[in-house]
């Protein structure tokens, strides 16, 4: 661990908005996050959350014309939500890179392997051709590809999931960036190359010094890998704190909702827990109060706060809303 | 007596081309599979992808031709097609897809796509066919009102629950499900696996609940038999799988399994990199010279094992296991 130094990424009060039928719907709400040099961050939640729209605000992929960014994101003293498309191509691949859940789609299919991570250097460095050729070499080495220059004549078809995964993780690591967001990199992948993928993206994080921010929605990724974690529910982040916080005293109703249905040795026989209703969709999106309340429905509406804000439980351990103090679950009560 | 038994199932792909679209080679996507599944129990089949379980299933159904062994029902052999209209095979043996949505008719209201198998199979009035599913819809927790809904105004649980009901129509005494949960949400998850495991204590069903999600399969099943590269290696209760597994792909298996436990973090990653060393290390004594798997072996009344025919390695595999 390193002395606390000038964090990497802070947000405050980011929203992000979708225009659907001339009506702008949030998407991200309200997300305040610390990114500090040299960590591995997870962020955590169902499908609809809003991690992979974070995600995107913050590599400034989203379309500007249905789309509306506020709030502030500010990356190594550069604020992103300002930052016009050429202030992106100085930075992307430089110092800010993601790896994408699918690397069939998101790699070059008509370019061998080679010249793909090549370009992100020919943009960025003053490397001769050679020397980037040796570079290539040498980064899919490192990402424990066995025949390097095999694999950069070949093709992405060419190569299994797995491999696919290892040369965009070479790719985003190319220019050493110091920051790496992971949106779900091994949720395609069997549970061994999974493993071994997240191994990787851990030693690349101490080696390198990056930073990563990994979404994902599998709670035993994060409690393999993670240092710190953040919950999403609905657009917000719900809790956030150390990976031992979340996982030995959750807070959250939603976390502790999470964690109980997951299957595991100790209820093998009996059901399992199941949250009741649905996720709010983005056009229902309650305007005020707790989104998670109508999920919790036995929990008194009193509570809950009416505009729910984080606070602050010591030790780096945030909560939304009021309602983690009161809360039970229905089953144990009657029990 | 055994409800379900298949017996040194083959199903190879051929891999054509040249001249005439000749078959060049062929890609052996099952080779000699074996396993029986009991009334009313669930059966698991692990593997990681392209081992052959999905193919496993469909191969069961017909839904891929099967190029060798045999397949028996009640008793009954089942392997030629024409004889499965006899044996009420079609009725009583259903399939739940992984992809809901694209196994549900768009162009049809829910009505229609749940009562199809009742109109095939029973002779209902208009009138008991609406209420047998509305009985369905209301087992699996949808409201009324979802009838003359199309499958797209559902979400990927409810999609999910539709295909139950579909599935579980005819009342049938099979039903094999085909990774039916991991395209969902943890949450949504939950919900149909305890659906899956309610339809079963009311109907009596049995399950083949193909899976690569082995806490999915731990919670689920009964009896579990792990697949690799076409072939089982390994078939046991949960206890004998999960606590005492003895085939080296097994082992390996479970301890990539990512855990909730945050304080064993580096112990864990230990064990499994050790184990992954010795995976490597140790593999071709589990497989014969063709990189193929031993047949199988009885090392207690639940639990078999493909184990290699020399004694003495056999013997070195098993005492290693007690330690």
């Amino acid at each position: 661990m390193k002395k606390t130094q000038a964090p990497l990424l802070v947000t405050k009060h980011l929203k992000t908005s979708f225009k659907i039928n001339d009506h702008y719907y949030q998407a991200l709400d309200d997300v305040n996050l610390t990114v500090n040099p040299d960590e591995f961050l997870a962020i955590v939640g169902e499908s609809g959350c809003g991690k992979s729209t974070f995600a995107n605000t913050i590599m400034g992929l989203l379309d500007e014309h249905d789309s509306k960014v506020s709030g502030s994101a500010v990356f190594e003293g550069q604020e992103l939500t300002k930052l016009t498309e050429t202030g992106y191509d100085e930075i992307r691949g430089l110092k800010l890179s993601m790896i994408f859940q699918d690397p069939l789609s998101a790699l070059n299919p008509l370019k061998r392997i080679a010249n793909q991570i090549d370009e992100v250097m020919a943009y960025h460095t003053d490397l001769s051709k050679t020397e980037r050729y040796q570079r290539v070499l040498k980064l899919l080495a490192e990402v424990g590809i066995h025949d390097p220059k095999r694999t950069a004549r070949q093709f992405p078809h060419q190569l299994s999931g797995g491999m696919r995964q290892r040369v965009m993780i070479a790719m985003a690591v190319a220019c050493k960036p110091d920051l790496i967001i992971a949106d779900e990199p091994t949720t395609a992948l069997d549970v061994t190359i999974q493993a071994q993928i997240l191994d990787l993206l851990r030693r690349v994080q101490q080696e390198n010094h990056t930073s990563i921010i990994l979404i994902t929605h599998d709670l035993g990724v994060v409690a393999e890998t993670a240092d710190r974690v953040a919950v999403m529910y609905a657009g917000q982040i719900v809790e956030s704190g150390s990976v031992q916080q979340i996982f030995k005293e959750p807070q959250h109703p939603y976390t502790r909702s999470l964690l109980r249905s997951i299957p595991q040795i100790d209820n093998a026989t009996d059901d399992l827990y199941v949250i009741q209703g649905n996720v709010p969709s983005l056009q229902k999106m309650p305007a005020a109060g707790d989104r998670f309340a109508p999920r919790i429905p036995w929990i008194p509406a009193s509570a809950h706060e009416d505009l729910p804000v984080m606070h602050d439980l010591g030790d780096g351990h945030q909560v939304r809303c009021t309602c983690y103090r009161q809360f039970y679950f229905k089953e144990d009560q009657r029990a | 007596m055994s409800l379900l038994t298949v017996k040194d199932l083959q199903v190879y792909f051929p891999v054509r081309g040249g001249f005439f679209n000749r078959k060049l080679d062929e890609i052996q996507a099952v080779r000699d599979v074996s396993f029986s599944i009991n009334q009313g129990e669930t059966f698991g089949l692990v593997g990681e992808s392209g081992s052959g379980k999905s193919t496993t299933g469909r191969a069961i159904l017909g839904l891929e031709p099967q190029t060798g062994g045999t397949i028996s029902y009640q008793g009954h052999d089942v392997t030629k097609v024409a004889k499965r209209q006899h044996q009420d095979f079609r009725r009583d043996v259903q399939m739940i897809f992984q992809d809901s949505f694209s196994s549900l008719n768009p162009q049809k209201r829910i009505a229609s796509i749940i009562s199809e198998p009742l109109r095939n199979f029973e002779n209902l009035s208009k009138n008991d066919l609406k209420l047998r599913v509305l009985q369905l819809l209301d087992i699996v927790g949808l409201s009324p009102d979802a009838l003359y809904k199309y499958p797209h105004q559902f979400s990927g649980g409810q999609q999910q629950r539709i295909g139950i009901a579909r599935a579980v129509a005819t009342h049938p005494k099979l039903i094999i499900a085909d990774e039916p949960v991991s395209a969902l949400d943890l949450s949504v998850q939950a919900q149909v696996l305890n659906f899956m495991k309610k339809i079963q204590a009311e109907f009596g069903i049995s399950y083949l609940f193909i899976s690569h999600d082995l806490g999915v399969i731990r919670h689920m099943c009964d009896r579990i038999a792990i697949m690799t590269r076409g072939e089982i290696v390994e078939i046991g209760t949960r206890s004998d799988i999960y606590q005492h597994p003895i085939h080296i792909y097994t082992k390996q298996l479970l301890e990539a399994i990512p855990q909730t436990d945050v304080d064993h973090r580096e112990q864990h990653r230990e064990a499994r990199l050790a184990m992954n060393q010795k995976y490597h290390q140790d593999k071709h004594q589990y497989y014969d010279q063709q990189g193929r798997a031993f047949p199988l072996v009885q090392v207690s009344e639940t639990h078999w094992v493909s184990l290699p025919p020399n004694e003495a390695l056999r013997h070195k595999i098993l005492q290693r296991e007690e330690h």
